[in-house]
């Protein structure tokens, strides 16, 4: 704890003064005695003449008392007329900082929602994309057979439940007029691998799971709101889609849009329809739900194993196949990892250019503020104080720059949504107030350290001890150096920064096939 | 008649300790008997003064501390200077100089 003794100076503990003092009224008491006084009387002049110890105290206390409150607030207000005084100056800092800031918490608000966070289902990292592979053949990836991921299903051991989905355009015509809706079969256990309910009603019965059932959908919060205005008693009310009559059974919550924005409706399909017994017939995209603390090659072990089995019992049809397994994030994400990364490099050179630019500009502000800064010197202000002044100007700036940057990202973030519309997981994309605070800190630290450190110091190392005649003519230059050098890295920014430039215009154009999951 | 704190010059203190201090490491109490007794009884510093000062010296670096035995073997806490508050005193020291020569040769050109 060596730098907390040399941070904040030794004080004197309450013990400590009291005998101090004590030592001082009984080297008087006794004075008085040997003038002839009795004791009693000798001590009683004694507390009399020292006037008070806890007064002492608390003047002693004063001492160590750091005012912080006052001097905060007195450098708060020199910080504002600092910013007042130079319009100029401070609108520069300040419409930087709110680009850089802006620009950065929004790509960063990207980047966290779409590749950091994880899939917004419970347990999102368990959800697996799975996938039937042709050993031979032009195209190794297919769609799966239905009654092959039902083998899949009850021979593994690794997955909690597997299931599939299939999405087509459909007509619904029970009402006034027909209306195209989005229609997704769906496997059986459906619901349970994603870990959502219906919010409303209840998910497939298993007769209703079962070939020759009652014909049942549940609908979207989408396709409730728009068709039965939010109606509760929906549930229960056929649709007639295609022709045939569907009763409703449930709705689902908002957040839930599987298997893409746009669908309506998710119907069963028993496995053991008749559709459905095909080896061959290849239809289903698939996913699954890997059981708890399961790895994602113990799945792919486990599954070759049984597809293998699959390969001596069907060798006609199963023997070249196998099964591919990849986290359904990153099947989702894939397209975009990359443009994302590379758009965050473009910012983060940005970030850069405005930290030099901001940096150069308070070098050159310094520079006219030496004499300012002598004056308080020698007027008796700490070298604290004048970095505590220092610093709040700094701070101020940043916060203004902060809270323009705010609003810069809040518009940059809905620009970003509707530009990569097409982005996979795009509607949760949401400003994050910590990104921009940790941006602000970044930056308003950044610069502040840099800034005033090494001139106050100096300057106040001048003051104490006497400048020679060739220190300041060094002063100057190392700050020109620093100048020129600020400009040289902001040159060689705006330069890599342009070289990214081609990605970005590609980012609208990807994430199609991401976004069909 | 003894000139109490108030009427001494804004600083006047700090540099009447620091002198005190440099003669040798001393308690509190022994700086207000050696005040008294070498300005011939005409400075009284007060102790509500006298403590607070000590204390502002002491986190300025001018002067350090150190519990130690007095000569009637109680405990007492003995203030010595610093390299830094030799520095100050020598400085305040040449300011009171000129400052007091200054006053002096204008009151004597008044007569």
């Amino acid at each position: 704890m060596a730098w907390r003794k040399s941070f904040f100076p030794k004080r004197a503990s309450n013990e400590q003064m009291d005998s101090e003092l004590r030592f001082h009224i009984e080297e008087v008491t006794e004075e008085n005695i040997a003038s002839g006084m009795t004791p009693e009387e000798a001590r009683r002049r004694a507390i009399l003449e020292f006037g008070g110890p806890e007064q002492i105290k608390e003047d002693l206390r004063d001492v160590y008392r750091v005012r912080i409150v006052e001097s905060t607030i007195a450098n708060l207000k020199s910080a504002f007329r600092f910013v007042r005084k130079s319009p100029s100056f401070s609108v520069t800092v300040i419409l930087t900082l709110a680009l850089a800031i802006g620009a950065n918490s929004a790509v960063f608000s990207a980047i966290d929602a779409v590749l950091l966070k994880p899939l917004p289902f419970p347990e999102g990292d368990q959800l697996m994309r799975i996938e039937q592979r042709h050993l031979k053949g032009s195209n190794p990836t297919t769609a799966v057979a239905p009654v092959r991921l039902e083998d899949w299903n009850r021979m593994n051991s690794t997955f909690q439940a597997m299931t599939g989905y299939y999405s087509e355009n459909g007509s619904e015509s029970s009402g006034a007029l027909p209306e195209k809706v989005t229609r997704a079969w769906v496997g059986p256990r459906f619901f349970q691998v994603w870990g959502v309910a219906p919010a409303t009603g209840r998910g497939f019965s298993p007769e209703e799971e079962t070939f020759g059932g009652p014909a049942v959908v549940v609908i979207s919060d989408r396709f409730w709101r728009r068709r039965f205005n939010a109606d509760p008693d929906a549930i229960g009310k056929a649709l007639r889609v295609d022709g045939h009559l569907f009763a409703i059974v449930g709705v689902m919550p908002v957040s839930f849009f599987f298997t893409d924005r746009d669908v309506d409706l998710w119907a069963p399909v028993p496995a053991n329809s008749p559709e459905a017994q095909g080896r061959d017939a290849t239809w289903y995209q698939a996913i699954g739900r890997l059981k708890p603390s399961v790895t994602i090659e113990q799945a792919r072990a486990n599954l070759a194993t049984v597809q293998a089995q699959l390969g001596e019992q069907f060798p006609k049809t199963d023997k070249e196949l196998t099964v591919g397994i990849e986290p359904l994030k990153e099947t989702t994400i894939a397209s975009a990892r990359r443009s994302l990364w590379m758009l965050f490099g473009s910012v983060s050179l940005l970030l850069l250019i405005a930290c030099t630019n901001i940096v150069a500009l308070l070098l050159a502000r310094a520079t006219q503020r030496q004499h300012e800064i002598s004056v308080r010197l020698s007027l008796g202000a700490t070298r604290g104080a004048i970095v505590a002044q220092l610093l709040t100007e700094t701070f101020v700036l940043a916060l203004l720059g902060a809270m323009l940057g705010l609003l810069a990202a809040n518009g940059a973030s809905g620009v970003f949504r509707s530009l990569a519309s097409s982005l996979p997981r795009v509607e949760e994309i949401r400003l994050d107030a910590r990104i921009v605070l940790y941006f602000d800190g970044l930056l308003g630290g950044g610069n502040a350290s840099l800034r005033t450190y090494p001139r106050a110091s100096r300057d106040a190392k001048k003051f104490v001890w006497g400048a020679g005649p060739g220190e300041p003519d060094a002063s100057l230059c190392a700050e020109s150096f620093a100048m020129v050098a600020g400009r040289r890295a902001s040159g060689a920014c705006a330069y890599f920064a342009g070289w990214f430039r081609p990605a970005r215009p590609q980012l609208s154009g990807i994430g199609t096939s991401g976004s069909r999951v | 008649m003894p000139i109490e704190k108030s009427d001494l010059l804004q600083g006047t203190l700090d540099m009447l300790i620091l002198k005190i201090v440099a003669l040798g490491p001393v308690h509190g109490y022994g700086i207000s008997l050696r005040i008294r007794q070498i300005s011939k009884e005409v400075l009284q510093v007060q102790q509500g003064s006298l403590y607070p000062a000590l204390h502002r010296l002491e986190k300025r670096g001018w002067l350090a501390s150190e519990w130690g035995e007095s000569e009637k073997g109680r405990q007492a806490k003995f203030y010595k200077l610093s390299a830094k508050g030799r520095k100050q005193l020598a400085s305040e020291e040449s300011n009171w100089k000129r400052l007091a020569g200054a006053v002096v040769n204008i009151l004597q050109t008044a007569e």
